[in-house]
């Protein structure tokens, strides 16, 4: 045994002889028992009467997500929302926010887990091997199957919900093993597009991939901006969701999904397919349709000039929503019948989370209609379905986006982020792919290096 | 006169401090100084304690336990498991890492060759008559040095979009060149690693300019009035004064530009996160990714000795070539 493991075991063994670990595993306790007695059921009236006792929960309470205005605006504006209703619900607990980027989490989160004075109580995690299958392997999370068959989340919000949220126990297998993290929300891939510049050209509300691309020429032709996309700045994600975009319109579901979680015999991108779709997006480049300049443009200032009107189309997440509210009803969301995505960012629990009980109402909370009706309100997509009366108030655009949600994943079309598959590096390999590939470099040497990547992985990682 | 022995620090100060004092060897003195030497020893040993212990903590310390962690998979957290060279051997076979060792030695020009050369020829121009305004201008030429790295690599990135007011491809089509839209010079292939060069020759002139202008101040202006009695010009002037006497400086300049070019990361990591693809890794970036993104601290480790290595050879290097000939 190494020192680093020496130290978490004894963190761990400091940890546990804790009052308050103790007070923890008592509530814990008591939840289960509570559970049994109210007995578990999919309705949200028994979501709500699972929560322990308000009285129980005091002090302050530390949660942790990406919610920040910049990358996930709508959530964002749930927050303040969320806080006052867990506070009053719990009027001895004061949240404690704190909200960072993608990519603080990955560099933050391993190291802070690891001891109990520098963990959350509760946090969101990011799927895939970068950042949830570290957490596993060092055994950082909590598996929250239990609480999730006692407070009836399966149930809740969908047992598929929960595939990208699953790892093994030994953080080498995705989508498999167990739960980690409880989402509230779906993420999904989608085309903006810009009715006005549209109609202004001729062109038509996109319904299929072939009408997509008849209207980005068409666009082209008439000397507009196409696509907005940029692809300049460290760690641009909009090639990268557009990529996965782009190869699922070349790449059955099936098979994206299971290169995502390596199922079946011999999974691999280095395909027709998505040497298909690589080359498609080479194209995009060389005809000019992307934004000009794309490689010295941030993805931010990509998602800027689609929102100003400039450009026809932006590959981007229904996340953004947000962000592109100043075009007001000019905008569209469309969503292919293949699309990319999952459930967002779920909550987690830390190992060395200082009250686990409390970390559990917490997530028990984001799912209570109420604060699943204000997610939709702010431009995310709900897990749990609204109501038809529900969705008449909210925008086309979320419409569309909700719509589009419900009926891809209903019929297991929405593929995972290729970059939540292996290896960890894998998303630094995909960013600087896409970079290669837009500057010429032939389709098939780029895939090809991603699948050895993968392919090693699994030879001598797994 | 003064003599080395009737001096008060004996021959030390005549040696420059090359030779141990010889008090000892006086006379009926022996005693007396052999005490004076044993606890002037132990006093110093007191006195440097608390740098020792600064060193011994916060460098050697996690030197060696670098050294340890290189020969170990462990990514930080859990369990490490002992894997021999494996690291140094991947370091040594890695295209990866070895294109961001070759993306230093290019840069390597660009922190220190290049703002050195200006830098002389600035001063070689500025020491051969007073310049008004020449305090304003070293205040000025040194403004990036106590700039924060993040905030230069921030605004040089504006400066080097593909387009925008303000840009230099703005600027340069307002004056009728190029498009409207320029190349994003941190974007393509072909310029990022130059442009990031460029940005670090911006960043490094001011502190060698700085530094040479002090080194001339302290060349006898008899020199030059001897030289231009014999018939010296201006080139002639600067090749066998200037730039000999500045020797100590020049030695200075290439320690300190190569520890920023080798240990370079906020600049590349905020201006071009290593690409596109990875045609700006350079090592300091490897090292954050392996230890904090990737879980690799035993890849990372290994990578970090040997840049401190290359530090050590080019440090001492330098000393031993120009230093020790200075005047």
């Amino acid at each position: 045994m190494y020192e680093g493991e020496e130290k978490v075991k004894v963190r761990r063994d400091m940890f546990c002889s804790q009052p308050v670990f103790r007070l923890g595993m008592a509530m814990m306790l008591s939840c289960a028992v509570a559970a049994c007695l109210t007995g578990a059921s999919a309705s949200w009236a028994s979501t709500k009467s699972s929560a322990k006792s308000p009285s129980k929960f005091a002090g302050p309470m530390q949660e942790w997500n990406w919610d920040t205005a910049g990358d996930n605006p709508g959530a964002h504006a749930v927050l303040p929302d969320a806080i006052k209703a867990f506070q009053v619900k719990y009027p001895h607990v004061t949240v404690v926010n704190t909200s960072m980027s993608l990519g603080e989490q990955v560099d933050k989160l391993p190291l802070a887990f690891a001891s109990a004075s520098s963990t959350p109580m509760v946090s969101q995690v990011n799927q895939g091997f970068s950042s949830m299958g570290r957490l596993v392997t060092d055994g950082e999370l909590l598996p929250l199957n239990s609480y999730a068959k006692k407070y009836s989340w399966l149930a809740t919000i969908g047992s598929a919900s929960f595939q990208n949220d699953s790892f093994t126990s030994n953080g080498k297998n995705f989508g498999a093993g167990n739960i980690y993290a409880i989402p509230s929300t779906a993420d999904e891939m989608g085309i903006f597009y810009n009715k006005k510049l549209l109609s202004e050209v001729g062109g038509k509300t996109p319904t299929s991939w072939a009408g997509f691309t008849q209207d980005m020429r068409l666009l082209h032709q008439h000397g507009k901006i196409a696509m907005a996309f940029g692809s300049g700045q460290p760690s641009d994600y909009n090639p990268v969701n557009a990529f996965d975009m782009i190869a699922n319109q070349f790449v059955s579901a099936a098979k994206g999904t299971a290169w995502a979680y390596h199922l079946g015999a011999h999974p691999s991108i280095d395909t027709a397919g998505y040497i298909t779709a690589a080359k498609t997006m080479q194209s995009w480049a060389k005809d000019g349709y992307l934004s000009p300049g794309y490689a010295g443009l941030s993805s931010a200032t990509a998602i800027s000039q689609f929102a100003a009107g400039k450009a026809g189309f932006l590959i981007e997440g229904n996340w953004e929503d947000g962000s592109v509210t100043q075009l007001g009803s000019n905008v569209g969301f469309w969503v292919p019948a293949v699309t990319t995505g999952g459930p967002d960012e779920g909550w987690a629990i830390p190992t060395h989370s200082s009250n686990p009980a409390l970390a559990v109402a917490w997530i028990n909370e984001q799912l209570v209609p109420q604060i699943q009706m204000d997610q939709l309100k702010q431009g995310n997509i709900p897990l749990v379905k609204p109501s038809a009366a529900a969705l008449a108030k909210v925008s086309p655009l979320m419409q569309e986006a909700v719509n589009g949600w419900f009926r891809d994943s209903s019929r297991n079309q929405v593929v995972p982020f290729l970059a939540d598959a292996p290896p960890s590096s894998f998303l630094n390999a995909q960013f600087s792919g896409i970079q290669e590939l837009l500057a010429g470099q032939s389709a098939s040497s780029v895939l090809s290096s991603w699948q050895s990547a993968y392919e090693a992985y699994w030879a001598n990682g797994a | 006169m003064v003599t080395a022995d009737s001096s008060p620090l004996g021959r030390q100060s005549a040696a420059g401090g090359r030779r141990p004092v010889a008090l000892g060897r006086l006379p009926g003195r022996r005693q007396v100084v052999r005490h004076r030497s044993k606890r002037g020893s132990v006093g110093a040993y007191v006195y440097l304690l608390p740098a020792a212990l600064m060193l011994g903590g916060f460098i050697v310390y996690p030197l060696v336990r670098a050294v340890q962690y290189s020969f170990l998979a462990w990514d930080g957290v859990g369990s490490a498991k002992f894997t021999g060279v494996a690291n140094w051997i991947r370091l040594a076979t890695d295209p990866l890492e070895s294109a961001a060792l070759l993306h230093v030695a290019i840069l390597f020009a660009f922190y220190a060759v290049i703002p050195m050369a200006l830098a002389l020829v600035a001063v070689g121009v500025v020491a051969r008559r007073p310049w008004k305004g020449l305090t304003a201008f070293r205040a000025i030429v040194f403004l990036p040095q106590v700039l924060v790295t993040v905030v230069i690599a921030i605004v040089w990135t504006w400066l080097l979009g593909p387009y925008g007011n303000g840009s230099i491809n703005g600027i340069m089509h307002a004056i009728g060149i190029g498009s409207a839209v320029g190349p994003p010079w941190l974007g393509q292939f072909s310029t990022a690693l130059v442009a990031v060069g460029l940005i670090a020759v911006w960043m490094q002139f001011g502190l060698c300019f700085v530094l040479f202008l002090a080194g001339i101040q302290r060349i006898p202006a008899t020199l030059y009035e001897a030289a231009r009695v014999d018939g010296a010009g201006a080139v002639r002037e600067f090749l066998s004064i200037t730039v000999p006497l500045l020797r100590r400086e020049i030695g200075a300049v290439i320690t300190i530009s190569a520890v920023t070019a080798l240990g370079n990361f906020s600049l590349i990591y905020v201006a071009t996160n290593g690409g596109p693809g990875n045609a700006t890794m350079v090592p300091g970036l490897l090292i954050y990714r392996d230890a904090f993104q990737l879980g690799d601290v035993g890849d990372a480790s290994a990578l970090g000795i040997a840049i401190a290595a290359l530090v050590f050879v080019i440090t001492f290097g330098v000393r031993a070539i120009l230093e020790r000939k200075a005047v």
